[in-house]
């Protein structure tokens, strides 16, 4: 893989074109429209799970909440457990089809940045999350690293 | 009200959990491209992360 300018942000088609030659059986649809990348995904977290259907969405942008890919989970859709949701989402924003936003990282750590590929980041984060959201579903308890929540963001 | 089934059910399923993530952490398993799943024969490992959240 070429290097990159840190200053530079991945270029779109590239992080496109690493999502599809890695992951060209999960891939339902993946394109830069209008300056927005959107890939929708299947993936099956562990040998037992249910298939997920994902949508990622990341444009190159300076506002800090499109500062980094954001993803929703399609279907099936987030479960509760005990009539709550998990914690790890964000309930803001919630589509209008009552698809939930995955936390999957926390953005002052610096776990990620634009020089990072998605299929090499936020794919496997994807599947973490989804491997312990099942276990969730059973036990009740959140067992991956968490970070502190923020109600104002 | 919880069965003793259940009570195991849940102990058994966060051990299985708390095992999964040391996996993780160690990459002794890593995602698999042809299913997205976490995998012994998987060849990305999962970054360093926090589950993050505003609930």
């Amino acid at each position: 893989m070429a290097k990159f300018n840190k200053s530079q942000p991945i270029p779109l088609p590239l992080q496109v074109y690493a999502l599809k030659s890695k992951y060209k059986n999960l891939i339902e649809q993946c394109e830069v429209k209008n300056g927005v990348l959107s890939c929708i995904m299947r993936i099956t977290p562990s040998e037992n799970s249910d298939i997920y259907r994902v949508l990622i969405k990341y444009k190159i942008s300076l506002k800090s909440c499109e500062y980094y890919p954001q993803v929703w989970l399609l279907d099936p859709l987030v479960r509760t457990k005990e009539g709550k949701l998990p914690k790890h989402i964000y309930i803001s924003r919630t589509d209008s089809s009552g698809h939930i936003c995955l936390c999957l990282f926390y953005p002052r750590y610096n776990e990620w940045n634009r020089n990072m590929l998605i299929a090499d980041t936020f794919v496997p984060w994807i599947s973490a999350w989804l491997n312990t959201y099942e276990y969730w579903l059973i036990t009740g308890e959140w067992h991956y690293a968490e970070s502190p929540h923020d109600r104002s963001k | 009200m919880q069965s003793l089934g259940e009570n195991t059910a849940e102990r058994v399923f966060s051990e299985l959990a708390k095992e999964d993530r040391v996996a993780i952490e160690n990459q002794s398993v890593k995602i698999s491209t042809l299913t997205g799943g976490l995998s012994k024969s998987g060849t990305i490992p999962v970054p360093k992360n926090h589950n993050h959240g505003e609930i």
